[in-house]
């Protein structure tokens, strides 16, 4: 539609048919998003129909996705490639001699490196994985891998930002802003679209999970997952002065209030929505408060997580699932854990051993639920790691010639559920793991088959901002239909 | 458009949609229709009379930009396929049949073009053109306007490009409105009561609600000026300025910080609250719009002292985010400037020529020169009066030492990088000449550059280059100039590396001679000899790292160094931020010393130069020889143009805003895009009648308001008319006021006013507004963390500043509810009402004064039974810990209502 920003103006939000019809026959992406909004009661029949006021309502996309949600987890700084799923023999070969190819690196890099971890063949297709995603890899028939990603600088930021917002400087919506935009969520009680991540930020901070131009209401809630207190968790979801008795008594005297108020104001939405959104945000205090406490489980899930808070914040991700929130995004930690420059070895392993139980006890849980189909699981960091050594630069690393540099020419992530075609692997890169060499497949067009798994074509989800219909994808992405079942 | 031809428009788009979504499915599907090879005839034919005619006549809304009806006409296919209407465009052979013709003839549901019919002449060309076959060349593109077209075609016929019209004297805002009600067989509402007039006002004038006793006493005066009184009352408050201001900072995106940095450093900007104070003091003193547009954008070439407050305006082009890439703060800047004052979207035209709008990659970086070359001064100047106070002194003594001690640093660093450069100055040679044999040089240990400076390498590979090939000064040259031409032609690696070892020996004698010297800061004081000061000037003349200024060493560092280079410079930013009040500084640019030509970045590509963009004003608003900017980067210039009331945009776009504040909704939609996809909007003459009015009256903020609000339109009852709502549900023709709802500045600012906490102090630098203890001055002095927006900013819509805003968007989300039901300020707001009220003795009485004191107004009966009732029936549960009483309960309900926050 042409005017899409106008569903979210509050007291001009019950659009009449009739304008709202003479608004969209200028253009044909502006049909998909209309039919839909008016498929879902966002657009009043009549000026005296009630209106949903509510931007989060929930929508169809614009064809029946197997998707409904997203779990992305991040695993920010970037993990090596070739020491996780893409298994490289020849590094074996190479390893302390020159490459037979050179590529510019971000920082100074020397001579092949080996992977210092031992690769397993799993599942139908005996797909290769490392030791340390072992227990991921007993799902390797759920998981569609793929190899040949790409991004466009060796930076972090820019990296974080292209992965995240589809562009690498300026100043755009979030995937998950998008997606929320596109569909709402499906519980009211709870934020649409969750950033988990423990400690602190990563790097690029809230930008990561930014609305842009896109209503506030569609940015990604930030929860430090290392509180367990709820209040830590989500802003004023308690009140310290009230029962819950007492505080209802309140909202029933305020919602008398309002209806003597209201008689002069029958027709006015946003008065109504005033009115109901107390009723919602009265709900949404017991059911975040559910959602977040996961020693509501039974001991058996908790073991099959395992301890730390990667495992606990993963099993939030799936109780927020599980309650219809649409997009969670998990990020490993802080700043950004997974850039190994030195120490490769003992880090990586560090950090899978924090990440690779819960994950596979994620999958196996999705699946027994019979939430798997349902759920887009995304794994991935924002670009890999060199198939060569990182050389001692001062100031920028500390030189023990034993970590990788950042590599955005080729690098791996693997997506399961939601309709993905499991069990393959997609793309490859050369024989050293340094670039996508077979179907590559760039950040873009990852976007746009999400959105294609989610029920979106990529180029008819637009904003108009700024005299411009803005899109995830801007003018890139195809969608990869090899990897769809 | 007049209205009838707008109603059969909107029928007509109606029935197109409906159309097409019931066709959705075939939508897009070609007809079949062979062509036949075209003669040489047909094809001139084609050329001549119809090429032209489709030009002028069709794709401007059936073509790239537009497709009207999902129908284009720029090409032979798409023609055929036709649009929604699933009939073809044309049959070939079969005119009589062909919706193209039938429309030209007026035959069909579509009378094209809209704006005439064709002359028979043309009618005949067309038909003749089917009748062929419609010919068209093989390796024909889609037919489109060149840019120059685009801009005659917009010049003459979009309205936002027109000269402002002009009406008789006695046309006021209530005979163009009240014309087009009559139309629609509508009439103004009855005006509201005197009691929902005051509040109206006042809420839309200061923010602030008014008092009972106001209110009372407003309604019981007699005076026929009341109102007017009240008015000008209102717009000397000083509150006024404090209103307004945040509607304008919208536009230019304010916010305290920079957004993202690195870790060490700083990130605040710690004077942009004196930009925030310069719009509220313009407002206050009514400054004329177009002065307020002149000095944002080049208050410093105005004839005013160094120190002179209206320095701060240039915040307006320095408060944005600053991004890691220089273009990309360049191009926010243009954005701002261009969207915000003018209505166009300049910005767009960054990688490609405007899709829409004839603005060309030209304009854009005509206008990205003049931001290129202006930029912040190393230090902020200081504004206004230096207060004599012991605060103060302390401030400016500390400042120097921090000053001091990042100086002596860089001194320090800059001593160290040039010892330790020029004892290695072969290997820095090698790295100069052999960069590409960089791996083989370092297994052959020739070199460690792990070791070395990488932006030394940088800055002395192009010092070198610099003085071997530049144009103007070829002595210089002499000695270096050799060896490139040796090391481009050497093939074998051993022998480069034997002529750099040459060079290298040259070099390090040189080196030698100014060390025995004495190591001289003048170093080139070392040699007499021709032959040395040849050699020397390589390492020492200007240009080379070893001469760069203190300020700048820090570019040469390494990592850790930097590091701490960075550190040190955040330090003295951080003091800054701790500056005692009234010692300010304005966030001004100035423009560069040496103006540097901007070109065309083909594809927005830094790496791409393409032809020249000299400084200079918008194509399409100039209509005689366009000048280069002369003075300076040409802000100033730039600034003329833009309030040159010859100027169709800018007056528009302004009372467009204001009214849109006044009104809830603007007269025209797309508050920043007034380009050729923003339709001529149903009000277009009320538009331009204030927007002539405004410039009439040099540009009066304050008299714009008063003409509004003086309106009957303004005064009329917010009351729903289900007859009217009938014919026009949108309100686009006035029939009523439309309610208002607080924005969140103004509902925290009232919550603060009721409770009596409210701390009018103004002006000065921000804090958090929403950590406890709470800060309890108006929203307006709240700190904006760009990077890290309170969450209650967001979940409440305000404009985010990151882009320039257009209008706020409105939602309702349980979040919002969350922070009245739930957060330590609301509660803290009612338990200081309850304080006041709780001395009435009984609760009849406390539920008057809860009702005077929150809403201004005596509750009704049934209020006053109900509310009666809740504070008296007892908790059944036992309460908790600090549990609010049922008084501090109620004051909170009145809070939370729908009736403190809506405004009728």
């Amino acid at each position: 539609m042409n005017q899409q920003n106008d569903n979210f103006k509050g007291a001009r939000i019950a659009l009449s048919r009739r304008s709202m019809l003479r608004r969209c026959g200028t253009g044909l992406a502006a049909m998909g998003l209309a039919g839909l909004l008016a498929d879902e009661g966002l657009l009043a029949a009549s000026a005296d129909e009630k209106p949903n006021a509510n931007p989060l309502a929930p929508r169809a996309a614009h064809f029946p996705g197997k998707a409904k949600r997203v779990i992305h987890i991040f695993l920010n700084g970037g993990p090596s490639h070739v020491d996780t799923f893409d298994y490289k023999p020849q590094l074996q070969k190479y390893d302390g001699k020159p490459l037979p190819m050179d590529l510019k690196t971000e920082r100074k890099t020397g001579v092949a490196m080996k992977s210092p971890f031992k690769f397993k063949q799993y599942g139908q297709n005996g797909v290769h994985v490392s030791e340390l995603f072992e227990q991921t890899a007993q799902h390797i028939d759920d998981i569609a891998i793929i190899n040949s990603m790409q991004a466009d600088v060796p930076n972090h930021e820019p990296s974080l930002l292209l992965m995240n917002c589809g562009e690498s400087r300026l100043v755009r919506p979030s995937m998950g802003s998008w997606i929320t935009y596109g569909m709402g969520t499906e519980n009211q009680n709870l934020p649409g679209f969750v950033a988990l991540c423990p400690g602190g930020y990563p790097v690029k901070e809230t930008q990561n999970w930014q609305s842009a131009f896109l209503p506030g209401v569609f940015q990604g809630t930030y929860v430090n997952t290392e509180n367990e207190e709820i209040e830590k968790l989500i802003e004023h979801i308690r009140n310290r002065h009230l029962s819950k008795s007492e505080q209802r008594k309140q909202l029933l005297a305020l919602q008398k209030l309002n209806q003597i108020h209201q008689r002069q104001h029958a027709h006015d939405p946003v008065v109504e929505a005033r009115i109901q959104s107390f009723e919602l945000a009265y709900r949404m205090q017991m059911e975040a408060t559910d959602a977040f406490d996961v020693s509501r489980e039974p001991q058996h899930v908790l073991d099959a997580y395992g301890p730390g808070v990667n495992a606990r914040q993963i099993l939030i991700a799936r109780r927020l699932a599980e309650r219809g929130v649409r997009y969670v995004q998990v990020w490993h930690g802080k700043d950004q854990p997974w850039d190994n420059h030195d120490d490769l070895e003992v880090n990586h392993r560090r950090l899978s051993k924090e990440c690779d139980q819960p994950i596979a006890a994620l999958l196996a849980d999705l699946k027994q639920r019979g939430m798997l189909d349902e759920t887009l699981v995304l794994w991935g960091g924002e670009f890999g790691r060199t198939p060569v050594v990182e050389m001692p630069t001062a100031g920028a690393n500390e030189g023990k010639i034993n970590g990788r540099d950042h590599n955005h020419y080729g690098f791996t992530v693997w997506m399961a559920g939601g309709g993905v075609k499991g069990g393959q692997v997609y793309g490859a890169t050369d024989e050293f793991g340094f670039k996508a060499v077979e179907n590559p497949v760039h950040v873009h067009d990852l976007h746009a088959t999400m959105l294609h798994l989610l029920g979106f074509d990529h180029k008819r989800l637009t904003f108009r901002y700024a005299g411009r219909d803005f899109r995830l994808t801007d003018v890139h992405g195809n969608v990869v239909k090899d990897l769809i079942a | 458009m007049s209205s009838k031809n707008l109603m059969r428009f909107q029928l007509f788009t109606t029935l197109v949609f409906v159309l097409g979504l019931l066709i959705r499915p075939c939508f897009g599907i070609a007809q079949e229709n062979q062509r036949g090879e075209f003669t040489a005839e047909e094809i001139e034919f084609f050329e001549n009379r119809i090429r032209p005619l489709l030009i002028d006549q069709c794709v401007k809304c059936h073509g790239d930009e537009k497709q009207e009806s999902g129908f284009r006409a720029d090409s032979r296919n798409a023609i055929l396929a036709g649009g929604v209407s699933d009939t073809p465009g044309a049959l070939g052979g079969n005119p009589v049949d062909s919706l193209i013709i039938q429309s030209v003839r007026h035959e069909s549901d579509y009378d094209m073009p809209p704006t005439g019919k064709l002359s028979d002449q043309q009618i005949a060309d067309l038909t003749r053109w089917v009748e062929l076959g419609l010919p068209w060349p093989d390796d024909a593109e889609p037919i489109t306007q060149s840019l120059d077209q685009r801009m005659d075609e917009h010049r003459k016929s979009h309205w936002s490009f027109q000269p402002i019209e002009s009406f008789p004297d006695d046309t006021s805002i209530d005979s163009l409105l009240g014309k087009k009600l009559l139309k629609a067989g509508l009439a103004f509402s009855s005006p509201a009561t005197k009691r929902k007039q005051i509040r109206r006002a006042t809420f839309d004038l200061i923010g602030l609600p008014p008092s009972f006793e106001e209110v009372e006493s407003f309604a019981n005066d007699d005076d026929p000026a009341a109102y007017a009184k009240l008015i000008d009352g209102l717009l000397e408050r000083p509150e006024y300025g404090e209103r307004w201001a945040r509607h304008w900072l919208d536009v230019a995106r304010y916010a305290d910080t920079l957004g993202y940095a690195l870790a060490e450093e700083d990130r605040e900007y710690p004077f942009a609250y004196t930009y925030r104070d310069y719009v509220i003091n313009a407002f206050n003193q009514d400054l004329p719009f177009d002065q307020f547009v002149v000095q944002q954008l080049a208050g410093d070439q105005l004839d005013v002292p160094a120190n002179d407050s209206s320095l701060a305006a240039l915040g307006f082009i320095t408060v944005g985010r600053k991004f890691l890439n220089q273009v990309d703060t360049i191009d926010d800047r243009v954005d701002v400037v261009t969207r915000g004052l003018m209505g166009l979207t300049v910005s767009c035209a960054r990688c490609h020529d405007h899709k829409f709008d004839a603005v060309s990659t030209q304009d854009y970086y005509s206008l990205y020169g003049v931001f290129y070359n202006c930029q912040p001064p190393s230090e902020l100047p200081l504004i206004g009066e230096i207060p004599e106070s012991d605060a103060a002194k302390a401030y400016f003594k500390e400042l120097e030492a921090l000053e001091k001690e990042l100086q002596d640093f860089l001194v320090q660093a800059r001593a160290k990088v040039q010892l330790e450069t020029m004892s290695d100055i072969r290997q820095y040679a090698m790295a100069i000449f052999l960069w590409d044999d960089m791996q083989e040089l370092e297994s052959r240990k020739v070199i460690q550059l792990v070791e070395m400076y990488l932006n030394v390498i940088g800055r002395m590979r192009s010092h070198w280059q610099t003085i071997s090939f530049s144009q103007e000064d070829t002595t210089n040259g002499k000695f270096l100039r050799p060896y490139y031409r040796t090391l481009k032609n050497e093939t074998s690696l051993d022998k480069k590396i034997e002529a750099v070892n040459e060079l290298s020996d040259e070099l390090e004698r040189i080196v030698e001679k100014w060390k025995s010297a004495g190591a001289p800061d003048d170093a080139m004081s070392a040699f007499e000899d021709d032959d040395d000061r040849e050699r020397a000037r390589i390492l020492f003349a200007d240009g080379s790292p070893f001469t760069i200024p203190a300020a700048e060493a820090q570019f040469l560092l390494n990592g850790a160094d930097q590091k701490t280079a960075r550190t040190k410079q955040a330090n003295i930013q951080k003091h800054h931020a701790k500056t005692p009040f009234g010692v300010d500084r304005a966030m001004v640019v100035v423009d560069k010393a040496n103006l540097e030509e901007t070109h065309v970045m083909i594809r927005g590509n830094e790496g791409r130069p393409g032809e020249l963009a000299p400084r200079r004003f918008l194509a399409l608003l100039e209509r005689e020889e366009r000048e280069t900017f002369s003075n300076g980067a040409g802000r100033l210039e730039l600034a003329r143009k833009i309030v040159d009331p010859e100027n169709p945009l800018t007056a528009r776009v302004i009372v467009n805003r204001i009214w849109m504040h006044h009104f809830s909704q603007p007269l025209v939609d797309t508050p920043s895009d007034f380009g050729i996809r923003c339709d001529e909007p149903i009000q277009r003459e009320l538009l331009d009648f204030l927007a002539g009015d405004l410039i009439r009256n040099g540009w009066s903020m304050k008299s714009l308001h008063r003409k509004i609000m003086l309106s009957r339109a303004y005064q009329q009852s917010s009351q729903h008319r289900r007859e009217a709502a009938a014919v026009d549900p949108e309100n686009r023709l006035l029939w009523r006021m439309n309610p208002r709802r607080l924005e969140f500045e103004a509902l925290r600012d009232s919550m603060l006013a009721v409770s009596g906490e409210l701390d009018l102090q103004r002006g000065g630098r921000g804090n958090d507004q929403f950590v406890a203890p709470f800060d309890v001055r108006r929203s307006i002095y709240g700190r904006i963390n760009r990077q890290e927006l309170p969450g209650v900013l967001r979940v409440f819509d305000l404009a985010s500043p990151d882009q320039s805003a257009a209008k706020r968007l409105r939602t309702v989300v349980p979040q919002q509810s969350l922070f009245l039901m739930n957060s330590e300020f609301v509660i803290q707001q009612s338990v200081r009402i309850a304080e006041k009220i709780s001395v009435a003795k009984t609760s009849e009485e406390q539920v008057v004064k809860l009702f005077r004191t929150v809403l201004s107004r005596e509750p009704t009966g049934q209020e006053r039974v109900f509310v009666v009732g809740f504070l008296t029936r007892p908790p059944l549960d036992e309460p908790i810990e600090g549990q609010l009483s049922r008084l501090e309960q109620a004051c909170q309900v009145l809070l939370m209502a729908n009736e403190f926050e809506i405004i009728d």
